[in-house]
């Protein structure tokens, strides 16, 4: 059933465009390659699309204009709106004086108490994008969200038809050489018998990489003196990292904790494939794409069940309800040491893959699309389906993000 | 494909026997990878995390980690974060409030499109005396806000600290700590140092057995504040009930956390605010109830009502307040901030917040003023007075109320 009601459809012209606005459109970026994907997408479901953001980086320049052009633009009852939200922009409320029906798609936005403490201005943006939600949300008939966590969050709002679609993600993408030099690196360090951590993802609080270096001391005092923890991301804030070392060094950790920054695809790929175990130990996750990179690459997974984290990992790791460094350590241990255990666990992440495959995903969006534009059945390109999402781990108890604050 | 037992423990015999360090084995690739129970997964992945929770209780119990392990990296973390990082963020709003009062006239001139980078400067320079006249009394305005703010935030500061004086917070202790001790603090203990199990119920003294009653069965969680070492959430947890407690003083959680008991360095007003309505099958205020200010106490019973679920119970167990005020060091009772409340008081709190069931007890009264042998009217006369003298002294140490809240 359309969104816009059964009825609805007969009076409102069929949809010829529907266009993308997004706050920022960078390469090598979840929501920027996802925005890409759809772009593509929607052109091959018989949509006319364009992107529109607030910021284009220079390597996309011309897959994108900035946002103010579309002002110019007088309404058409043909064409909608796809607003990719994630983080507050000017974009919404421009949005939400536009007339063309809205869909949003729905990445999450970091709640503010788990960042403005460590940077007040970009705990003013989420403050900012969360209050846009609510903004948006009577002129949006319809949403998209990335994950079960994601839609109650709309829900609570007041969006009434939410259905859930996984990021489009090409997991063909994880595929890159390896960069031999990183390699090197990573195995100098295990020469020593350390097992290797890792996490991906950027250096802020809300992915709480200071409970990983809990992890690591536990770990290390417990289990394995030579331990190393890679933290792959780069910075979201200047004050965590400071944090982060200097806890890592009053800990005596300096040397076993290494933050690297910024990594091309070939480094992560080396990053992947000489770890022992992928940890993490977020306190708040949209959906959590370098969970799905780790399964894609055979690494293990030891969670804290946060946010969308439980829903995402879908059985295909250990999920934990707690950050307890000791019982994070043990779990890690158990993966290390169990090679059963592990390659159950391995093989479980690879038939969890099936369900983000971007034939899969790309499938499921386009249904979602189609029926939230209500494009009659007879027409669509994509035979409908049910888009709520399988292949979801119903029992996973993920907190609130109520409980953060 | 090879299936791992859901019933055994894969892998080796004693863990710590693995080679952590060795390359990692190419699980999905050579052999055929090994697949979690078709039908039991889930099964399967809860009886690896209860062997792991096993494995952390024995390193736990064999004193590989101190109780507070985690509190005390919390804590640590925190000397690192910016003030008000970790709780509360009334500095950072402030200090955004303060950034954003300045209200920049210079409106940035850059722009994608040829020339029109141009006509923006022509036009701020145009409008500059426009805008500048319109900027200066908004930042006037704003600036005296935020003066207003700032003051404001001192006084409270002030009011804070002075408060705090006046009841030295038990959380407090700890946050002094320096880093480096914490730090030591992070080492193992002794194995089986601390870890003997307090004796049950031992903080509601001679109440433990009818709190232990009125309790079996609940049917949701059950709060104690102030635990202090644990004994009656321990013995609730023998007795089946998901029993749970709070205490502000971090030293004497180091016991029942070592236990694995669920106990939590809390101050036990701001915990029961954070609670969810309904949300407890049995709250025990004991402690705080003897030295909290009235003020507090009401807002303890207000929160009694909200926090239990309908039908749930409170047991108030406190000091006599005679006994109190006989009993405790002079200066103690002369400085505390507030005194224990009678049984009565209490039965009027619950009973007005609309608890049922409401019933007062007394507890054992000790040995007294012996009375003079003799059926003499002036012995009789003396008995009389010592009788009042002893009610006075010598009254029942302590109390229990509790109540029922209604609604079920």
């Amino acid at each position: 059933m359309s969104p816009t009601g059964n009825g609805h459809h007969a009076v409102r012209p069929a949809v010829r465009a529907i266009h993308q606005f997004v706050p920022s459109l960078a390469p090598r970026d979840a929501i920027g390659s996802h925005t890409l994907a759809v772009q593509s997408l929607l052109g091959e479901i018989g949509f006319e699309s364009e992107i529109f953001a607030d910021e284009i980086k220079p390597e996309l320049e011309g897959r994108a204009q900035p946002y103010a052009r579309y002002r110019r633009r007088p309404y058409r009852p043909d064409t909608w709106l796809l607003y990719q939200s994630s983080i507050g922009s000017p974009i919404a409320g421009f949005l939400a004086e536009r007339q063309e029906p809205k869909l949003l798609n729905y990445h999450n936005i970091t709640p503010a108490c788990l960042l403005e403490g460590w940077d007040p201005l970009v705990g003013e943006s989420v403050t900012n994008g969360r209050r846009q939600l609510h903004l948006l949300a009577p002129g949006v008939p319809a949403a998209i969200a990335v994950s079960r966590f994601n839609r109650e969050e709309l829900r609570a709002i007041g969006y009434r038809w939410v259905t859930v679609v996984p990021p489009l993600i090409d997991l063909r993408a994880f595929d890159h050489e390896v960069d031999r030099q990183t390699a090197h690196h990573v195995e100098d360090a295990r020469a020593g018998g350390g097992a290797a951590l890792l996490f991906v993802g950027r250096i802020s609080p809300n992915k709480a990489q200071h409970d990983l270096v809990k992890v690591l001391l536990a770990y290390r005092r417990a289990y394995d003196r030579a331990a190393q923890l890679y933290l792959v991301g780069s910075s979201f804030s200047a004050a965590y990292r400071d944090a982060l070392l200097g806890f890592a060094a009053a800990l005596g950790l300096e040397g076993a904790v290494h933050l690297t920054g910024s990594v091309t695809p070939e480094q992560l790929t080396a990053y992947y494939q000489a770890a022992d175990v992928f940890v993490c130990c977020s306190d708040h996750e949209g959906f959590c794409i370098p969970l799905v990179e780790a399964m894609y690459h055979d690494l293990p997974i030891v969670a804290y069940g946060a946010a969308a984290v439980p829903e995402t990992v879908g059985g295909a790791g250990l999920v934990l309800g707690t950050r307890d460094p000791v019982r994070m350590a043990a779990a890690v241990h158990r993966l290390i040491a169990d090679a059963d255990l592990r390659q159950a666990l391995v093989a479980a992440g690879q038939a969890r893959l099936a369900d983000f495959r971007l034939e899969v995903t790309k499938a499921r969006f386009a249904a979602a699309v189609e029926a939230a534009v209500g494009r009659p059945e007879d027409q669509r390109l994509v035979s409908h389906q049910p888009v709520d999402p399988g292949g979801v781990d119903h029992r996973s108890a993920a907190r609130s993000p109520a409980s953060h604050c | 494909m090879t299936a791992v037992d859901p019933g055994g423990v894969p892998g080796p015999s004693d863990p710590r026997e693995a080679q952590p360090g060795s390359p990692r084995p190419p699980a999905a690739a050579g052999a055929a990878p090994t697949e979690l129970p078709e039908s039991g997964g889930s099964s399967f992945l809860a009886g690896i995390m209860a062997e792991i929770d096993q494995e952390v209780r024995r390193r736990r119990a064999a004193g590989e980690f101190p109780p507070s392990f985690e509190r005390r990296l919390d804590l640590l973390f925190s000397r690192f974060a910016p003030e008000g990082a970790k709780e509360g963020h009334f500095e950072q709003a402030l200090s955004l409030a303060d950034r954003a009062a300045y209200v920049d006239i210079d409106v940035p001139l850059r722009s994608n499109m040829a020339g029109v980078s141009l006509v923006k400067r022509v036009l701020r320079q145009l409008m500059a005396w426009y805008l500048n006249y319109v900027v200066q009394q908004v930042v006037r305005f704003t600036s005296a806000t935020m003066r207003v703010l700032h003051m404001f935030d001192e006084r409270l500061g002030e009011l804070e600290e002075e408060a705090r004086s006046r009841r030295p917070h038990p959380l407090v202790e700890e946050d002094r700590l320096p880093p480096a001790e914490l730090v030591m603090a992070l080492e193992p203990v002794p194995a089986g140092a601390g870890t003997s199990p307090p004796e049950p119920g031992a903080e509601v003294g001679e109440w433990a057995s009818l709190v232990r009653l009125r309790l079996a069965g609940a049917g949701g969680r059950v709060l104690h504040t102030e635990c202090a070492g644990g004994g009656l959430v321990a013995a609730l947890v023998d007795d089946g009930v998901d029993a749970y407690g709070v205490e502000p003083r971090a030293h004497l959680l180091d016991l029942p956390s070592a236990l694995g008991l669920d106990v939590r360095r809390e101050d036990p007003l701001e915990h029961l605010r954070s609670v969810g309505e309904g949300s407890l099958a049995g709250l025990v205020l004991s402690g705080c109830v003897d030295h909290l200010p009235v003020r507090e106490q009401r807002a303890l019973a207000d929160l009694a009502a909200t926090r239990l679920a309908p039908g749930g119970v409170v047991m108030v167990v406190g000091t006599s307040p005679n006994r109190w005020a006989h009993s405790a060091p002079v200066i103690e009772t002369d400085l505390a901030p507030g005194r224990p409340l009678h049984p009565e008081t209490w039965c009027h709190l619950l009973a007005r917040r609309g608890f049922s069931q409401i019933e007062a007890r007394h507890g054992r009264r000790e040995a007294g003023l012996a009375l003079v042998p003799g059926a003499d009217p002036g012995v009789s006369t003396l008995n009389a007075n010592l009788a009042r003298i002893d009610q006075a002294l010598f009254g029942p140490a302590s109390f229990t109320v509790v109540g029922v809240r209604g609604g079920q």
